[in-house]
């Protein structure tokens, strides 16, 4: 702003413009060179919802020593003797809902019974199981499938508020084109509603019929009140061993099993995670394809300074991930067994759940 | 480029300037600069919706990304930054003080603001300008979202550092000779939007901490899964935002009250009742921010009461319409660019301001929610009010500080071109919310009637208004360097002098 009696009126020039321009243009090329070279991480997205994994919290489990058989395994032993499960009695976290009574998520084998979650069942008042009431004889198993867009569970009781829900058998989440099998061995006869915890108005009706039954049923059939008593203190010894995930807190957590931890004394076949093995490309598991006689121990050891785990599976994309064994995390410098004794020879991918690009394979012979 | 207040400087010494008109340069090309990546974002946004199904974008997170940044580009690195910059260049004039309070104050908090939106365009946040939970906290991808909590937050410390010194510059550095019934109302407008930043903004930066330790999982306040409550966000948030929408508005609305009276040759109808409704204004945008979150179930006691809190900004509202078309009125009206664009402003201030008392009214509020309507409406006070006349002034200062006059013929196609476009684009908008497209959406049924032709009326225009600002650009930058040199009285050729602020005796 001017008066007359201050300096006269300067006007800019085209190069004190172009100097200008430069400066905003130069400022902007920065960040291009930033954004453009590295848009495509920038840009990476999450996971669609749907595809997400619902896995337990691996601190659950014990501390820095972990023993795993399958899950089938230890559910028989639980039906074997209810004495002699606790806390260990749920390696896969109360988040999977581990099967407190009949067996499910069995590994893939033959196909059982078929149940068919509807397209669109997840829309209330749809069609949603097919068929509505399934009846098989006590031994069979069923085959649930997913045909819907999204996940559904299969799970006993009326209902969400059903006190004794997901008590008899529990699919857990199926995903969507995904299949689950419900093992009936230790169901007893009768009507079991079921419904899915996730649609609370999709429900169905299982009938078990007294039958030309398995090997399973001389033993004595969990009922429900065994399963439940079994049930709650795991449930409270996991919670007391979450919180402090410590070597002290495994002190706590090694008379759990009998099969996890009497072995602990002695040293398996080694399997080693190397230093800086959380790093894409870098060496990851010593040897990467471990080679054990049926029923020998492995012994793996975190040499790296990040947790990591040995799961089975090719990745956590794997329906079937965590099924034959699975070490849950395993914190810097800790080890963890694995137990082959319940694993068929064979070959055996894993992989750690944390970095899912370390992978492995297990051979058994 | 060059400042009147000295001969020509080497550039780092404006660029390290403390001086307000320096600062208020810097904080106009900063804006001006954002404006034009803002809008190249939002036609590539029209681009992928001139045709159903994805062409330009390979996957709908991506068209989230661009149009969250979009957003926050064009609310916070445009129209809050262009009016600061505006208010630093003539409140100490119009105040006939020596420069802001505190000259250092604002040099900072000019500089937080490249920071903050370096923070945003280099993250590319999905989550949406809002940021509502869950999915800000729990799903957001990687360190975009984080990136755009703190470029938020440094841009929000911004702008309330910049309010204090506005406030302490316009009440305690006056000239003794001047009552405060004596500035101008653009002086007023600053003074009120400078008080809501300070009573408002502190509410969102508090909750952008909220979202921060929600997103890292030590806290869940908007988490249900731990207890918290995400609709207890929406109300911090739209605490702060529905005051903001008037923070952006009142600016254009001071600017309207600089450009109307001058163009129009005659003297400002009723300087008291402007004041009057800044005040109100002010004061009435406080309670109404519920009703962005009528459908989150709130009961019908609190619904009718944000119902008659958002209806009471009409009055205000009017008195400052009135006041402009009383002036007008009977006026001897020069259509020079910046009188057209103040006056197209005004027009679509009627309109947008029309559909607002829809929204409002509670069973329409039902049938607009989250529609295209919602778009085309706040698109039209935003682009139709606010950036129209945020542009004439432009034009208006032009003269002021690069001493020389722009091209008057392009600026009158850039009116004309701006004007049509934004019309085409937020009319349709509103139409095809009424048809029931839903917003932020990457792909839509092509085959459900007008769909597919009114998006394409909007891409058109989008297109249009497009063209027409970068003509603006042009014409700026080529007048800056070498257009006609301008009549510092009276540049406009209208008969009128300029600048009545001179700074005469300057107040130390």
């Amino acid at each position: 702003m001017t008066t007359p009696d201050e300096n006269p009126i300067t006007r800019t020039s085209p190069q004190r413009m172009v100097k200008g321009i430069l400066i905003v243009a130069i400022t902007l090329a920065f960040g291009a060179a930033i954004i453009v070279p590295f848009w495509q991480t920038m840009i990476h997205n999450a996971p669609a919802a749907s595809t997400l994994k619902h896995e337990a919290p691996p601190e659950t489990e014990t501390g820095t020593q972990t023993s795993i058989g399958n899950i089938e395994g230890v559910t028989k032993q639980q039906a074997k003797s209810n004495a002699n499960v606790s806390a260990g009695a749920a390696p896969s976290g109360p988040g999977t809902t581990s099967p407190p009574g009949g067996t499910t998520n069995a590994t893939a084998g033959p196909p059982g019974k078929p149940l068919t979650i509807l397209a669109g069942a997840s829309v209330q008042g749809s069609p949603d199981f097919d068929p509505d009431t399934i009846t098989v004889k006590k031994g069979d198993k069923i085959t649930v499938t997913n045909k819907d867009t999204l996940p559904h569970t299969v799970t006993s009781g009326t209902g969400p508020s059903d006190p004794n829900n997901a008590k008899q058998f529990d699919t857990s989440i199926i995903e969507a084109g995904a299949t689950a099998d419900i093992d009936t061995t230790n169901i007893n006869p009768g009507q079991y509603p079921f419904h899915c915890t996730v649609h609370p108005y999709m429900t169905g009706k299982l009938v078990v019929q007294a039958g030309p039954s398995g090997p399973a049923a001389t033993t004595t059939p969990p009922p429900t009140g065994a399963t439940n008593a079994t049930a709650v203190p795991s449930t409270g010894a996991t919670n007391a061993t979450a919180v402090p995930s410590t070597g002290a807190t495994n002190a706590t957590a090694v008379p759990s099993t009998g099969a996890t931890n009497a072995t602990a004394g002695a040293v398996g076949k080694p399997l080693t995670i190397l230093v800086g093995a959380s790093v894409q490309g870098s060496p990851n598991f010593d040897p990467d394809t471990i080679t054990v006689k049926k029923g020998d121990k492995i012994t793996v050891t975190n040499k790296d300074t990040l947790p990591h785990t040995v799961t089975s599976g090719t990745g956590p994309s794997d329906p079937n991930n965590a099924k034959q064994f699975d070490t849950s995390i395993i914190e810097a410098g800790a080890t963890a067994d694995i137990e082959t004794t319940k694993l068929n020879p064979g070959q055996y991918p894993f992989f750690c759940t944390v970095h899912p690009y370390m992978t492995g394979k297990l051979v058994v012979q | 480029m060059v400042l009147e207040v000295k001969q020509p400087r080497a550039m780092w010494e404006i660029l390290f300037s403390t001086h307000h008109t320096d600062i208020g340069l810097l904080y106009m090309i900063t804006s001006i600069t954002a404006l034009m990546i803002g809008g190249a974002l939002a036609l590539a946004l029209r681009a992928e919706l001139f045709l159903p199904g994805l062409q330009l974008f390979s996957d709908p997170t991506s068209f989230n990304r661009f149009f969250t940044v979009h957003g926050t580009t064009m609310l916070f690195l445009w129209a809050i930054p262009f009016a600061a910059g505006v208010g630093n260049y003539l409140i100490p004039i119009m105040v006939r003080y020596k420069d802001m309070a505190w000259p250092k104050l604002n040099a900072v908090a000019f500089w937080m603001i490249p920071v903050g939106a370096a923070l945003v365009w280099l993250g590319f946040s999905d989550t949406g300008w809002t940021a509502y939970p869950p999915y800000s906290i729990i799903r957001a991808g990687g360190p975009a979202a984080e990136m755009w909590i703190f470029g938020l937050k440094i841009l929000g410390i911004s702008s309330i550092l910049g309010s204090i010194n506005f406030i302490v510059t316009i009440l305690k550095c006056r000239h003794p000779d001047l009552s405060i019934m004596k500035i101008s109302l653009f002086a007023w407008s600053i003074l009120s939007i400078s008080f809501m930043t300070i009573v408002a903004v502190p509410t969102f930066a508090a909750s952008l901490i909220m979202l921060y330790t929600d997103r890292l999982g030590i806290s869940g306040f908007f988490n249900p899964a731990m207890g918290g409550d995400p609709i207890a966000y929406q109300h911090l948030f739209w605490f702060t935002f529905h005051p903001e929408v008037y923070i952006f508005l009142l600016p254009a609305v001071g600017m309207l009250y600089e450009i109307i009276p001058k163009f129009s040759r005659k003297p400002l109808f009723s300087y008291q009742s402007g004041v009057a409704a800044f005040v109100l204004l002010a004061l009435i945008s406080f309670a109404s921010w519920a009703h962005h979150m009528f459908a989150t179930g709130m009961s019908f006691t609190e619904k009718t009461v944000f119902m008659v809190g958002t209806l009471a900004a009409v009055p205000a509202s009017a008195m400052h319409v009135f006041n402009w078309i009383a002036t007008m009125w009977g006026g001897r009206i020069r259509f020079r660019a910046p009188m057209l664009f103040g006056v197209g402003g005004i027009m679509l201030f009627f309109a947008s301001g029309a559909g607002g008392v829809v929204n409002t009214a509670l069973p329409l509020d039902f049938i607009t929610h989250d529609s295209y309507w919602v778009v085309g409406h706040f698109h039209l006070i935003l682009m139709g009010t606010v950036s129209l006349t945020f542009t004439g002034f432009i034009y208006y200062l032009f003269p002021l500080i690069t001493g020389r006059m722009y091209n008057e013929k392009a600026a009158q196609i850039h009116f004309v071109l701006a004007f049509v476009g934004i019309i085409f684009v937020f009319m349709t908008q509103h139409l095809l919310g009424l048809y029931g497209m839903p917003r932020r959406i990457a792909d839509y049924d092509g085959t459900i009637p007008y769909w597919a032709i009114m998006n394409q009326i909007a891409t058109v225009g989008a297109w249009i208004a497009g063209l027409s600002f970068i003509i603006m650009l042009v014409n700026l930058i080529k007048s800056a360097g070498s257009g006609k040199e301008a009549d510092m009285k009276d540049p406009f050729e209208i008969g009128e002098e300029y600048y009545d602020y001179a700074r005469r005796e300057p107040h130390h």
